[in-house]
C-alpha cells in the first residue's frame, strides 16, 4: 500500500467498524500516515496500547479485505493489519510532554503515530534500508536533534538501554544522520 | 531479491565497466530513496578492497550529479530552483557567464561538470528492489 491507499483502508474501516477504535500505528504506515511520499510497505503495525475489540476489528479488516495479523507474513499477498506483540516491542515509554500525533479521525477510528523521534529509535534495532530511508525522513519533517533521539532513547526499559545492537545503531544514526 | 544481492549486482556491474554502470549506479545512489542506505550500511560493515575504487568512482559522480544547489528542508523552494537552473543550462546560461566572467576579468569558479553519459534519466530503484513484493516494515 502507499499512502493513498493506507487511507483509504482507514475510511473503509471506519466504515465498517461498530465499536469504537483508537489504533497507535508505527513502522512504515506510519511514515506513510505522516506524509513520507512513494513508499510502500504492506503491513500496519498496531501497538498493543492501542483500544479495540478484536472480533470487531477482525470482522471489519475481513470486510475491507486486508489480513489481520496473518500467520506466515512472508507469503501474504494483501495488505495486512499486525498487533505487535508487547514482547518483541522496542518504543520509548511515552512521556507528557510528547504526545501522540492523530494521523486519522472518523467516526469510529481513530489513528495515532508516537512522536517522532520514539518512531525513530523504535527502527534501532533492524535498522534496515528501507528503516534508513524513514529515519531519514522523520528526520527532515521534523527537524529532530541529537537532543530528541537520546531523550527517546533514554525513555526505553533499561534492558533496551543496554542491548548492544540498539547502542551501536543509535552511535551510528548520530553520527551519520544528524 | 534483497537490497544485498542488489548491491552485488551493482557491484559487479562497476567492476565489468559496462556502458551504462556508473551512470546508472550514480543516479541511483543521488535520486533512489533507499539504495544509498542499503549501501551506507554494507559500507559501515566493510567493504571489500577490490571494491573500493569502483564505489568511490561512482559515490563521487552521485555527489556531481546533485548539483550544487544547498540542501535545504525546504523542498518546494529547490523544486523551483531546479527547474529554472535545468531550463538556463539548457539555454547555455553557464558558457554565456563564463564570457561575461572573461570579459569582466574575473576567474570563474571551478565546476565539476558530469559527463554526458549521466544526462540519459534512468527510473531509479524506489522503495524495493525489483522483482521484489513492498517490504514489510
Amino acid at each position: 500500500m502507499d499512502a493513498q491507499r493506507l487511507r483509504h483502508i482507514f475510511d473503509m474501516l471506519d466504515d465498517a467498524l461498530t465499536e469504537d477504535v483508537a489504533l497507535a500505528i508505527r513502522g512504515g504506515a506510519a511514515a506513510l500516515a505522516l506524509g513520507l511520499e512513494g513508499r510502500v510497505t504492506m503491513d500496519i503495525d498496531v501497538l498493543p496500547a492501542s483500544r479495540f475489540v478484536e472480533r470487531d476489528l477482525r470482522r471489519a479488516c475481513a470486510e475491507v479485505g486486508i489480513g489481520f495479523n496473518p500467520t506466515d507474513k512472508e507469503t501474504a499477498e494483501q495488505d495486512y493489519l499486525e498487533v505487535v506483540p508487547e514482547e518483541t516491542l522496542i518504543l520509548p515509554a511515552p512521556a507528557a510532554d510528547r504526545p501522540y500525533s492523530t494521523v486519522y479521525r472518523g467516526r469510529r477510528l481513530t489513528v495515532t503515530t508516537p512522536p517522532a523521534g520514539d518512531l525513530l529509535v523504535g527502527k534501532l534495532k533492524r535498522l534496515d534500508p528501507e528503516d534508513l530511508a524513514d529515519v531519514t525522513f522523520l528526520i527532515r519533517r521534523f527537524s529532530l536533534t541529537q537532543a530528541d533521539v537520546e531523550e527517546a532513547f533514554s525513555r526505553l526499559s533499561p534492558r533496551h538501554q543496554a542491548d548492544p545492537v540498539l547502542r551501536d545503531n543509535l552511535r551510528y544514526l548520530i553520527e551519520d544522520y544528524l | 531479491m534483497t537490497w544485498d544481492t542488489l548491491l552485488d549486482q551493482m557491484t559487479a556491474e562497476l567492476r565489468s565497466a559496462s556502458p551504462r554502470a556508473d551512470a546508472y549506479w550514480a543516479q541511483q545512489l543521488a535520486f533512489g530513496p533507499v539504495l544509498f542506505h542499503a549501501l551506507s550500511l554494507r559500507v559501515r560493515d566493510g567493504v571489500p578492497a577490490d571494491d573500493l575504487p569502483h564505489l568511490r568512482r561512482v559515490l563521487l559522480l552521485a555527489m556531481r550529479g546533485l548539483g550544487t544547489l544547498p540542501e535545504a528542508a525546504d523542498g518546494a523552494a529547490l523544486s523551483q530552483l531546479a527547474r529554472r537552473q535545468a531550463s538556463a543550462l539548457a539555454s547555455g546560461r553557464r558558457t554565456q557567464l563564463r564570457r561575461m566572467a572573461t570579459r569582466l576579468q574575473v576567474d570563474p569558479p571551478p565546476i565539476d561538470v558530469v559527463p554526458t553519459s549521466f544526462l540519459r534519466a534512468y527510473p531509479v530503484i524506489g522503495w524495493k528492489p525489483p522483482g521484489n513484493p513492498p517490504p514489510a516494515c
